[in-house]
């Protein structure tokens, strides 16, 4: 294709955006040098690229012509795939640098041998957590570091000529780091643990840059030391390859130089196991430090591919952050437990009439948190002196308190005490602390799948739970009575399905003996005839182990009377399946933009079938937009979660899923596709019932053939609802 | 009574099982056979509570009846049943019948899996009265000096189902187990999987790891008998690495990055 023709195709991919012809002229001639077929790639990711954003799209072609230049690059789409991702995660900025620097990469064509973090990140990750037993986390930076919580390692690594050797440096800089936890490299110095003459070292030698490093270096041979003898099967594979890194790194250093990193790394490397102190001593240091200082020698900092670097800051801002979370977590629960068995108090000397502990006051509340009893682990509270049990979770964390800081500050549980004794003198009863709670529970985020890149736009959407308010109104009672010759055939239909425990005869294994049976097999036997063996009796426990969710559609199609006949559906189904004694929970959905799903309970599933649960099927009423998927896959957790061996999901709604936004088309069919798909992974069965004029070819492509029937008059639907319900569970 | 003591004798322990003691759960139980109370034994799968049982049953030298409780597991499966033979019906004893009447320990292994409906027949044995009405047969025995029930349950399984009810709880002297600590259970590796020591520590060191991905959806890390399993595959000539893998790892999971994070457990530590 040359110019005239690309322009032509593009236009015709941004329809019916036009933009201006001779920006769109510039991108396009680095484009033209292409062959035809790279063209064609390159060209046909253009309008997954354009509705994300109109300058990242330019910015993909001129880069995308790049990177197709190379004859290696042939995994476009992953390459586009992760474009965005980098977009989705730091803007245009972020994609810009992926793209420049995967350019790099491909001219320097070391793309089999790369071993990248994002692609080692579902093993290390666990790996690292279940070596520490703490629930740490990765994330990437240039250099390895820790702040305690986090353990960051480089996007990348390329130090080998193989990709397995290099996705082993990886395991390897995450021990490390592991390491330095283990040692207790921060905590010493941080909380003051060290011996004086570390301390006094570090601030006092007149080159403090220096004795940092060695204090680095003595820390990094110690955890090298520690690793040898906790995880000898990584060292055994890891010292050839380091040994060959420190060995190219250094060049002539480590044999000339006796004196630098390089030579006291290189000795380390090939030193023999040997199990030391895991502590650094001032006279290590000291030692180190004038060995070094002669040399004036300064490439520690090369030496952080390998060693990773010490910021002590970020972990000191990091478990300052810790700490002040722990501390109001712990006086917010403490605070509760206080209040819980305050009220308890209360209500038990109300009922002995010993007068209300307000009257007594309550600044009698006193509250002492102690070491429990002997042979009892674990912290207890007393509060006036009586013993409360404290809540697992409250006492787990409290023992992380305890493990970090050595004790637990006494001011915690004042605070706690203070707040525990407005709460009881006000008799807001903790509802403060309540509600701070539900409002951290208030947004769920869903991923969303993008079938242009095949991929999913991580926590893209929010869902917000709500309630609907109940309306009183005489729809239910005028639905029962218009419907009332069909309820009464519906029940009895229904009733049917109704199993219990029930003894089935002539078996040949069983409970009890069937006398019938055998009085038949002796007289059988008497005359000469072979007996049947079918003489017991059995009971068959056959549960209708159902949980059923009907998913409802609240969209502004649905007015007027598609939305009268669904409300009226419900009626009739609430009352039938009250009859046979399914589990069934009613959600209706509806929203506007991926930040506003909102989803309405109307039953829950556990709840009874009430009046309430009527009122609020009364006032379900059109609202907005239909994104389909993201309710899809949060009841589909809720019905997961149930322990019920049949799961049904049914939607009913009256067209498309589509949204305000670019949630429309194909996209939006096969994300809600994906979402149903997920739902049949976790033993959740899908079914749709679509009200609409003919069946659309987009249902059997969204929910599967046979996993959905469409109505095509609504007066029906009532009538046909109750009905393939029962089709569907007998 | 022939046909009775015949197949509990099969049931006795004679040579002592091996079992370390964790805390004081060998005196307590004593203490509860001593008084005839019945015993609770919870704690997560493989790590030893049907060892400890086996234990208890050859130190008071009674016959120890197992019953693996399933959803199945009908009231008659436990109390016993008529069954047909020639013109007659006879009685058969079921298990817990069977410990009943000649005091054996009847231990219902991992009750929440039956129903709840079957479990509340041992009410009445498990309380003062240790009584047992068989209904079929229209009697009432009257459990011997020397019964004694005992139950257990893994309270791992995060299921609101599998729980007891309070009614059938509330009857019980309860033993914790948990997996043993550092020391002991290298030393129990290293005994049961006829090892040595320093392999067995490295065996445990292993397990702990993978006891640490609870929290990252892993269910349960892997038991004291797991590790067992993977030190006789060793011992029998399989390579250490692919005993540890066919003997721990891939029982405990099939999701390939977790697995992926056990193999460089292995790889790290071996």
């Amino acid at each position: 294709m040359d110019i005239a023709e690309l322009k032509k195709r593009f236009y015709q991919e941004v329809h019916p955006v036009h933009p201006n012809e001779w920006e769109v002229e510039e991108v396009l001639t680095h484009v033209a040098s292409l062959s035809s077929s790279r063209q064609q790639a390159l060209m046909s990711y253009v309008h997954v690229v354009w509705p994300i954003s109109h300058s990242l799209c330019f910015s993909y072609l001129e880069q995308g012509a790049y990177f197709l230049r190379n004859p290696d690059s042939v995994d476009l789409a992953e390459w586009v795939r992760r474009l965005l991702g980098y977009y989705e995660k730091d803007g245009l900025r972020g994609a810009r640098e992926f793209m420049s620097e995967s350019l790099a990469d491909t001219l320097a064509a070391g793309q089999t041998t790369v071993a990248r973090l994002e692609d080692v990140r579902g093993r290390l990750l666990p790996f690292l957590r279940g070596l520490s037993g703490q629930p740490l986390d990765l994330a990437g930076s240039p250099v390895a570091w820790t702040d305690t919580a986090t353990v960051y390692l480089p996007e990348e690594i390329r130090f080998f000529d193989n990709r397995v050797d290099n996705e082993r440096f990886y395991v390897f800089l995450a021990c490390c780091q592991w390491g330095y936890l283990t040692v207790g490299t921060f905590n010493r110095i941080l909380d003051g643990q060290e011996p004086a003459d570390i301390f006094r070292f570090l601030q006092s030698s007149d080159n403090q840059e220096l004795a940092g490093a060695v204090y680095h270096f003595l820390e990094f041979s110690h955890v090298w030391k520690m690793l040898a003898y906790e995880l000898p099967g990584l060292m055994r594979q890891m010292r050839p390859l380091l040994q060959r890194l420190v060995a190219e790194k250094s060049g002539d250093k480590a044999v000339g130089d006796q004196s630098s990193f390089a030579r006291l790394l290189f000795e380390l490397v090939h030193s023999p196991d040997i199990r030391s102190s895991p502590i650094t001593t001032g006279r290590e240091l000291e030692l180190m430090y004038e060995r070094l200082r002669v040399c004036h020698e300064r490439e520690w900092g090369d030496w952080q591919f390998l060693t990773g670097k010490l910021d002590f800051t970020g972990v000191q801002a990091w478990l300052k952050q810790r700490r002040s979370e722990e501390r109001k977590a712990a006086v917010k629960q403490l605070a509760q437990v206080i209040i819980q068995s305050a009220k308890l108090a209360n209500n038990a000397a109300e009922q002995e009439n010993f007068g209300s502990l307000e009257e007594g006051g309550s600044s009698r509340l006193v509250v002492h948190l102690a070491d429990g009893e002997e042979g009892k682990p674990g912290l207890e509270l007393r509060i006036n002196n009586v013993t409360v049990d404290l809540p697992p979770e409250l006492s787990e964390l409290l023992a992380r308190i305890e493990h970090d800081l050595g004790h637990i500050p006494e001011g915690y549980v004042q605070a706690a005490a203070g707040i525990a004794g407005r709460a009881i003198a006000s008799g807001v009863g903790g509802g403060e602390v309540e509600e701070v709670v539900r409002q951290e529970n208030a947004g769920m985020y869903y991923d969303e799948w993008d079938y242009r890149r095949r991929g999913y736009r991580k926590n893209w959407c929010t869902l917000i739970e709500k309630e609907l308010h109940p309306v009183r109104s005489r729809f239910v009672e005028s639905t029962l009575y218009s419907y009332r010759g069909m309820l009464v055939r519906l029940r009895r239909q229904f009733e049917s399905l109704r199993t219990q425990h029930r003894f089935v005869r002539r078996r040949r294994y069983g409970d009890d003996i069937d006398l019938d049976a055998l009085v038949d097999a002796v007289a059988d036997r008497a005359a000469g005839i072979a007996p049947s063996d079918r003489l017991f009796v059995r009971l068959l426990r056959n549960n209708r182990d159902i949980a059923v969710m009907f998913l409802v559609d609240m969209s502004n199609s649905t007015e007027g009377w598609v939305g009268k006949a669904i409300k009226e559906s419900l009626v009739l189904l609430g009352d039938v399946l009250e009859v046979v004694g399914d589990r069934f929970g009613i959600y209706g959905f509806s929203g506007m933009r991926r930040s506003r799903c909102e989803l309405y309970r109307i039953k829950s599933l556990d709840e009874p079938y009430s009046e309430l649960v009527q009122q609020r099927i009364c006032a379900i009423i059109p609202k907005e937009y239909t994104r389909m998927a993201t309710p899809v896959r949060h009841l589909t957790g809720l019905l997961a979660q149930t322990d019920a061996r049949i799961r049904l999901l049914i939607v009913i709604s009256d067209g498309k899923p589509e949204d305000y936004d670019d949630y429309k088309g194909e996209y939006a069919i096969e994300d809600t596709r994906q979402a149903l798909i997920e739902a049949r992974g976790k033993g959740v069965i899908p079914f749709c019932i679509t009200v609409d004029r003919e069946p659309h070819i987009y249902l059997p492509h969204m929910f599967g053939r046979e996993h959905y029937i469409f109505v095509d008059s609504v007066e029906k639907l009532p009538r046909r609802m109750p009905e393939i319900y029962r089709l569907l569970t007998s | 009574m022939g046909i009775d003591q015949q197949p509990l004798d099969k049931h006795r322990i004679l040579d002592e099982p091996f079992y370390i003691e964790q805390g004081n759960e060998v005196q307590l139980a004593l203490a509860a056979y001593r008084n005839r109370l019945p015993l609770l034994l919870k704690g997560p799968t493989g790590c030893g509570k049907t060892r400890f049982m086996q234990y208890l049953a050859w130190r008071v030298k009674r016959p120890l009846i197992t019953v693996s409780c399933h959803d199945d597991l009908s009231t008659s499966d436990l109390v016993g049943r008529y069954l047909i033979k020639g013109n007659e019906t006879v009685w058969v004893d079921g298990p817990l019948t069977m410990a009943v009447k000649s005091g054996g320990i009847c231990y219902l292994d991992e009750i929440v899996e039956a129903r709840k409906d079957t479990t509340v027949v041992i009410h009445p044995l498990a309380d003062d009265r240790r009584e047992l009405p068989v209904e079929k047969l229209g009697k009432l025995f009257l459990a011997d000096p020397s019964f004694m029930l005992a139950v257990s349950y893994n309270p791992g399984y995060q299921s609101v189902l599998k729980d007891l009810k309070p009614s059938t709880r509330q009857r019980f002297v309860s033993l914790t187990f948990a997996y043993p600590s550092t020391e002991l259970e290298q030393q129990i590796v290293a005994k049961e999987g006829s090892v040595d020591t320093t392999l067995a520590g490295q065996l445990v060191k292993l397990a702990q790891m993978t006891r640490g991905l609870k929290e990252s959806g892993l269910p349960e890390g892997a038991s004291t008998r797991l590790l067992i399993q993977a030190a006789h595959l060793h011992r029998d000539g399989v390579d250490l690495v692919e005993a540890c893998r066919a003997g721990i790892t891939h029982s405990l999971t099939d999701d390939p990055d977790m697995l992926g994070a056990m193999d460089e457990m292995i790889a790290s530590i071996f």
